[in-house]
């Protein structure tokens, strides 16, 4: 599926205006969407969704047009969607839970909709926990049901917002591989504050802050963006001062080794030694320009 | 219309099977509508004795009727709001299907497995005055009392409640549930109220009209006409007091998806 958006805004009531004038082409695929939290990722989903109407500008997926009621709907149809933090019913049994949440998607034939909550348990691993309340259920547990109940529909478009926040490193790698073995010839729009997880899973990505774009390429475009910018400083004294982001620090000792990113100043350069980015490193990057570009233009 | 039909029956197997696994709602239910009839057992006794079959019947549900609402209303207040905490409206939001008959079964999902513990405890007290009387006609005036005392009360409460439930904080139904009952329960001759008319959720037309009792009364007032709505108490006005209960419930209950879809963030 194809989403392209053009001139998207949202402003709630209050005045909060959460996107401003978002310009994005989506293809089929894994699409990565990187920002820090507040940066109007959530906003964003939950428009695409159809959880939330945009104030301004058009969303068009296929050829239905976001704005319009029955296209919309159409929307819904073909779309998985699993929100941020989703709770889950606790005193339902996991099968009844998906068995559920089926028969409201519309799927109206209980044998084929039984066949396919079983399939979907096994796909994500819980055929053995079908019978169990989903309130004794881990968080990395729930997060499969979440995943399980928005792929019920068989989607041509699946929408994760932040999937893998809370969950444990195992539990985290096992719900991206997850993610990635579902593509497939789906769009699969992942939302989420951790580089990590996109680095993983996904070619194309954007970068969103203060509810705009900021960023939109390929993660080798985003690791390119860094490049020159990347440096490694092991100093014995403190911190390397200058305009500079520490990515990581690495006590050796006798020294400690710091990771920036930035236009290193010369007094630190001679210790720097420049080094390879990673896609961390083209986002910290990425965020500081779009920050000294904000900060240039205010001032 | 099949995924309607069908969007309203899962709701409703699925909200009792929740609503009925809840270890709260059965100590909630069972200790409120069993205390107070254990504390007065030993008055309640005597008094069944001298009010014979019919009366006895209609003032042990009337009884259970006096209290029972209020707690009733703040165990169902809840289930709205926790659809929001727990992110399923936002959830719902993104299916194709209307949502509206998933309310309605919801409401009459958790409406249903709350009443069984009452159910129980009405059929339970009606045994014991089956006992006390030697009476084997008492069952059989029960389930009439409980259509049209019990029944009526509790689908206006279950409206009432989910309905405060979409707009207002869910701890402040509690006192809200608390006062609304107790206010239907004065003397419209103090306050002016539903209390005594035929749209009072009370059930004293019932209670006067078809077990020919004064216990549902409002007030010392005896049996107070009020114009309109309170006109004199028969058969007929006593099947038609509970009937208009159970229409102005279903009507509130018709708001409640326009209620909850204001909270719609779309």
């Amino acid at each position: 599926m194809r989403i392209h958006i053009h001139e998207l805004t949202k402003t709630f009531p209050g005045g909060i205006q959460a996107l401003r004038g978002i310009n994005l082409d989506i293809e089929s695929g894994m699409f990565g969407l990187l920002g820090p939290n507040g940066a109007g990722k959530t906003t964003l989903m939950r428009i695409l969704a159809g959880v939330f109407l945009p104030s301004g500008g058009t969303v068009r997926i296929d050829t239905w047009d976001l704005a319009v009621d029955r296209d919309r709907t159409a929307v819904k149809c073909v779309l998985g969607y699993l929100p941020q933090e989703l709770g889950l019913y606790p005193d339902l049994r996991a099968r009844e839970f998906l068995d559920y949440i089926a028969v409201l998607k519309g799927m109206d034939h209980t044998p084929s909709r039984r066949r396919r909550v079983a399939e979907l348990l096994d796909t994500v691993g819980l055929a053995g926990d079908a019978q169990r309340k989903l309130g004794t259920f881990s968080g990395g547990m729930k997060q499969r049901i979440g995943i399980a109940q928005a792929l019920l529909n068989d989607p041509r478009l699946l929408i994760v917002d932040e999937p893998t926040a809370g969950l444990d490193p195992e539990e985290r790698i096992r719900f991206r591989n997850l993610l990635s073995d579902l593509a497939g010839d789906r769009t699969v729009l992942l939302s989420t504050h951790i580089v990590e997880d996109i680095a993983q899973t996904c070619r194309n990505l954007a970068i969103m802050s203060t509810g705009a774009v900021v960023f939109r390429g390929t993660a080798a475009d985003l690791i390119d963006a860094a490049r020159d910018h990347v440096w490694l400083i092991s100093t014995p004294g403190p911190k390397p001062e200058g305009n500079l982001t520490v990515v990581s620090t690495l006590n050796l000792g006798s020294s400690v080794q710091y990771r920036v990113v930035g236009e290193v100043s010369p007094q630190v350069q001679g210790q720097g030694v420049p080094t390879e980015p990673s896609l961390e490193d083209g986002y910290v990057w990425v965020m500081r320009s779009y920050r000294d570009a904000v900060s240039s233009a205010v001032a | 219309m099949r995924v309607i039909g069908r969007s309203f029956e899962t709701a409703m197997r699925n909200e009792f099977r929740m609503q009925s696994r809840r270890r709260a709602m059965w100590l909630t239910m069972l200790g409120v509508s069993t205390l107070f009839p254990l504390l007065a057992l030993h008055a309640l006794d005597e008094r069944f004795a001298q009010e014979g079959t019919l009366r006895a019947i209609a003032d042990w549900t009337n009884f259970l009727n006096l209290w029972v609402p209020i707690a009733y209303g703040i165990v169902l207040a809840d289930r709205i709001p926790r659809d929001r905490r727990l992110r399923m409206d936002e959830l719902f939001a993104t299916f194709p299907t209307n949502q509206r008959y998933r309310l309605w079964g919801k409401a009459l999902g958790v409406a249903l497995a709350t009443v069984v513990p009452l159910l129980l405890v009405a059929l339970a007290g009606a045994v014991h005055i089956s006992l006390r009387l030697h009476s084997a006609e008492v069952m059989k005036f029960e389930v009439v009392a409980i259509c049209v005392i019990l029944l009526p009360a509790l689908l206006f409460m279950t409206a009432v409640c989910l309905l405060l439930s979409t707009f207002v904080w869910p701890p402040a139904i509690g006192f809200i549930c608390a006062g609304l009952w107790l206010f239907l329960q004065v003397s419209p001759t103090m306050l002016p109220s539903l209390a005594n008319s035929l749209m009072s959720p009370t059930g004293s037309y019932a209670i006067a009209g078809l077990f020919h009792s004064d216990r549902g009364w409002a007030g010392t007032q005896g049996l107070v006409p009020l114009g309109p709505l309170g006109p004199a108490v028969s058969a007929q006005s006593g099947v038609l007091g509970p009937v208009l209960v159970t229409v102005l419930a279903a009507v509130l209950l018709g708001a409640l998806p326009a209620a909850a879809g204001r909270r719609n963030p779309v």
